[in-house]
């Protein structure tokens, strides 16, 4: 952790305020896009977690897109076509990521069949 | 001249580690006491050694020698003394002395302890831990050495990043080292018994303790950096899956599964194979953690100054050691003892089961963190993993976990019986229901997972007294496991909180007032302070809810040294939520002097930090247990 | 037995195949912000932006279908702009057609510093907001796009442009696209 903190220092911490959407339902929507958003000029941060300019920028924009009634998908789209896969911090579901989605069950399956046999036979 | 014999020191443990590699390996294939005994002293010797080497690079900081560049490019004559002391081991190569400082340290704790370890599976682990010693030795001294000096010294250092001049530094990467580069000696000793013929499959008994030991610091170290992001970032977060913090939770998770095996392996001869994979396994883990973080291969927020050649350093090093204990267990495993096999509803049955979604979380966790990487080094183009998917796959594969680590410890070992397990399970189901009850009274019916969280927190809280209760009478016996599981169940009680979180952002200036989340703010006074090192601005706020009257004060600081601002968060902790509040810089708005303002309610968050503290002790009871036993 | 021998190596199997993936990431030029190269061979973004000190003239990249152009994000505050601004004055006495964009900047400073650096653009627009950048994938400044006839984005370049990468990359593309 102690690191994350190097990046930090680029940033002072400008204009927090006067983001925030007075319906609250509207917020917690703003507030979840902006953690599957990613911060294009950071290294792996949300645009919530970021302090960069451009973050802020996305930000205000997932605001300004939710009042103008958009969907959630209609968003992720909007910044999809723009950044590509890229900005998505949750992968969509497409051939180069079904290893990816798939592993967990992959692995969940194959080490259950062998640890199997490790299972006494319970006539005995 | 302190200087130069600290880097005398670290060349000689290069050499004297190059030694103890092989000779104990001879000793104890020739059956040579005198050459184990060699081993011994070297292991102890290149302990001192390095620790010579680590306490006169503290010295030069401590004594602000600008001489050593070190020195000079992470410290400052202003830095207060405590902060001298810990950037000590603030930058990439001080990092790696720590480092290798934990890795002799447990060298010489092998070659002391347990006393009754057999001498030829002391001497091999004792070969293994120097071998591992050479390579990151050579690591510092020919590509982070601590050592080099400029001439003519500069007057002054170019100081230490604000964010880390905070006393978790002094916890944080200690602890953290302590058990990433402590499952080292596991390494070692895993190492060994693979080398070893005829083994008893109760001798993974001798593994245990180190199990113990390095999983309650690893415990220990991620609790702690994870409390310190949390008040010194400033804005709230306690986990971002960032892929630095991964690297982290890759040898916990693999480490916890280890912990269970470990224990049905030295009790009941079980799983020895697994046992002795996992412990490869899970220092491997660090090896990869240590790759990831010192490569800069992986763009993270965390990478210290990223040079190409420490990479592929590391890289060399992670793929001799895991890829040497890998081909060892190939050629070794179909010679293990089989072990005895058990029914699938067994105190067994139960490790096993709760292993086997805690290695699949630890495999998603690999996956993911290097899936980028692992595409684009493809040309499969460019993706980004997120906190989103690794929320949408950890938290599914771990909350059985939380179900069957309340369930198990009621089976008995071998066979065991539901329905009398089940009986020990009224409190555990009261505390679920009334956890989730709880949560639906104080938050409302929104975000299920909070509520499944809470529920399965409670459970396990609630299977932790039970299980205590029935264990009165030999509750030290039990106390790892007691401790541990409790610590959890706390801990993911904290973590359901934080689904709940408030955050408000706005701004204010000096005398006003506002009503947000239930709370009455007003912003009293603000006030400037000289720091040893920076200067600040100090708001006085209150926040009143009822009878609930807290006075905070939040900083704005400048390090003028760094030309470097700082939010410094003012906390109110309390058993049901953290108050949170964030002063940001002053701004001219027309005449006015505003400040933007952060306030957050943290539903539970101290839990998280106490349950994490409570695990890592049942690692440490695990540890004073093996003491009491007169293992030493 | 055999079988069981030929298991127990797939963990090094296993380990062996991710550090071959390790030492493929490592050697692979990694930039520290990607390269969203998918841009190219999009349609170019509908933009319609003020021109500055245009008295109320727009910059539509729509009236400019049916001729390739150049795009140029800059502000005044950026230090590598200042760095590129030679290369892209030499461009415009070849005669490339570039419009400018200031990536929200304030026109005072943008007039005054065209006055000072000089001013290679036949027309400069002005995104205040930074929405337009969005639009374009921008993650900073400078970036710089070629858009052919077709109104289709045919290069893209992130950071500063030097005579190398004009001579290499851009000139050939737009010796092409202009002969078409």
């Amino acid at each position: 952790m102690i690191a994350r903190l190097l990046l930090l220092l680029l940033f002072s911490l400008p204009a927090w305020a006067q983001e925030t959407l007075p319906d609250p339902q509207q917020e917690a929507r703003a507030v979840t896009l902006g953690e599957e958003l990613r911060c294009v000029v950071c290294q792996s941060e949300s645009i919530n977690d970021s302090q960069a300019d451009m973050a802020r920028d996305m930000r205000l924009l997932v605001r300004e897109k939710i009042s103008q009634g958009w969907t959630d998908q209609q968003i992720l789209t909007f910044a999809r076509t723009r950044y590509g896969d890229f900005i998505l911090l949750k992968p969509p579901l497409q051939s180069n990521t079904y290893l990816l989605w798939g592993l967990p069950l992959l692995f969940l399956g194959v080490a259950g069949v062998m640890i199997w046999p490790l299972f006494r036979k319970r006539k005995e | 001249m302190i200087i130069t014999l600290g880097h005398f020191a670290v060349s000689l443990a290069l050499l004297l580690s190059l030694a103890q590699s092989i000779i104990p390996l001879f000793g104890a294939s020739q059956n040579n006491i005198k050459k184990i005994q060699i081993g011994r002293g070297l292991a102890l010797a290149n302990f001192v050694l390095v620790a010579t080497g680590f306490f006169a690079l503290m010295y030069a900081h401590v004594t602000d020698d600008f001489s050593v560049v070190n020195v000079a490019m992470n410290s400052h004559s202003t830095k207060p003394l405590l902060y001298k002391i810990t950037g000590t081991w603030a930058s990439h190569e001080g990092s790696m002395m720590l480092w290798v400082l934990i890795l002799t340290l447990f060298g010489a704790l092998i070659a002391l302890v347990p006393r009754d370890m057999p001498l030829v599976l002391r001497a091999r682990a004792l070969a293994v831990q120097g071998m591992t010693g050479v390579g990151f030795l050579a690591f510092i001294l020919f590509t982070s050495d601590p050592f080099i000096r400029i001439f003519p010294a500069p007057t002054d250092g170019q100081d230490l990043n604000p964010l880390l001049q905070d006393p978790g530094l002094a916890f944080h990467p200690p602890g953290l080292y302590m058990g990433y580069v402590g499952f080292s000696s596991v390494f070692s000793l895993a190492a060994a018994l693979l080398m070893t013929r005829d083994i008893d499959a109760k001798w993974a008994k001798y593994l245990r303790v180190w199990v113990l030991l390095s999983w309650g610091f690893l415990t220990f170290g991620i609790t702690m950096g994870s409390w310190w992001a949390y008040y010194e970032l400033g804005w709230g977060g306690w986990w971002f899956w960032d892929p630095v913090e991964n690297a982290a939770l890759m040898p916990w998770l693999s480490g916890t599964a280890l912990l269970h095996s470990v224990i049905a392996s030295a009790r009941r001869g079980a799983l020895l194979r697994w046992t002795l994979l996992l412990s490869v396994i899970t220092f491997s883990l660090s090896l990869l953690g240590t790759f990831l973080v010192r490569s800069g291969i992986l763009t993270s927020v965390h990478t210290f100054a990223v040079d190409p050649e420490r990479g592929v350093f590391v890289l060399a090093l992670l793929g001799i050691a895991t890829g040497g204990a890998l081909i060892l267990y190939a050629a070794r495993a179909h010679q293990l003892p089989e072990g005895t096999l058990f029914a699938p509803i067994s105190r067994e049955g139960g490790l096993l089961i709760n292993n086997l979604f805690i290695c699949t979380a630890c495999a998603t966790l690999v996956t993911g963190t290097l899936y980028p990487l692992l595409l684009d080094a493809l040309g499969g183009g460019t993706v980004s993993v997120g906190a989103p998917y690794f929320n949408a796959t950890m938290v599914p594969l771990l909350l059985p976990v939380l179900f069957i680590m309340g369930f198990a410890p009621f089976l008995k070992w071998n066979k065991g019986d539901v329905r009398n397990a089940l009986a020990n399970m009224k409190l555990a189901a009261l505390l679920m229901l009334t956890a989730i009850a709880a949560g639906l009274y104080a938050y409302g019916n929104h975000h299920i997972i909070g509520f499944i969280a809470l529920g399965a927190g409670g459970w396990v809280v609630g299977a932790s007294i039970t299980d205590a209760w029935r264990n009165r009478d030999a509750l030290f016996a039990n106390a790892p496991r007691l401790l541990g599981h409790l610590g959890i169940g706390i801990a993911v009680i904290g973590m359901a909180g934080s689904v709940y979180n408030q955050e408000n952002a706005f701004t204010m200036q000096v005398g006003d007032a506002r009503d947000v989340s239930g709370y009455h703010i007003t912003f009293d006074a603000l006030a400037d302070v000289q720091g040893e090192n920076y200067l600040a601005q100090r708001g006085t706020f209150t926040v009143i809810r009822g009878d609930d009257n807290v006075t905070l004060y939040p900083e704005w600081r400048f390090y003028p040294v760094q030309a470097m601002p700082l939010s410094h968060v003012a906390l109110r902790p309390d058993a049901m939520r953290d108050l949170y509040l964030a002063l940001g810089e002053e701004q001219e708005d027309g005449k006015k002097k505003t400040h933007a303002v952060r306030f957050q309610i943290h539903p539970l968050a101290p839990w998280i930090w106490i349950g994490g503290v409570i695990t890592a002790l049942g690692g440490f009871a695990g540890v004073a247990q093996s003491f009491k036993k007169k293992w030493i | 037995m055999e079988k069981s021998k030929i298991k127990a190596f797939t963990p090094f199997i296993v380990f062996a195949l991710l550090v071959v993936f390790l030492v493929i990431g490592l050697h692979h030029s990694k930039p520290q912000v990607p390269k969203f190269a998918q841009h190219i061979g999009d349609t170019a973004p509908v933009t319609d932006l003020p021109i500055l000190n245009g008295n109320g003239a727009r910059f539509t990249t729509a009236s400019w279908h049916g001729r390739p152009y150049m795009i140029n994000f800059f502000a005044s505050w950026c230090g590598d702009c200042k760095a590129e601004h030679e290369e892209l004055m030499t461009l415009a006495a070849s005669h490339l057609p570039m419009i400018g964009i200031t990536f929200k900047d304030k026109a005072d400073n943008v007039t005054s510093y065209l006055g000072r650096v000089g001013d290679p653009f036949i027309a400069v627009a002005q995104d205040d907001n930074g929405r337009a950048g969005i639009d374009w994938g921008l993650t900073g400044v400078p970036e710089t796009f070629v858009v052919d006839a077709q109104g289709i984005i045919r290069w893209h370049h992130i950071g500063a442009l030097t005579d190398d990468i004009a001579r290499d990359e851009l000139m050939p593309l737009w010796e092409s696209l202009t002969q078409q």
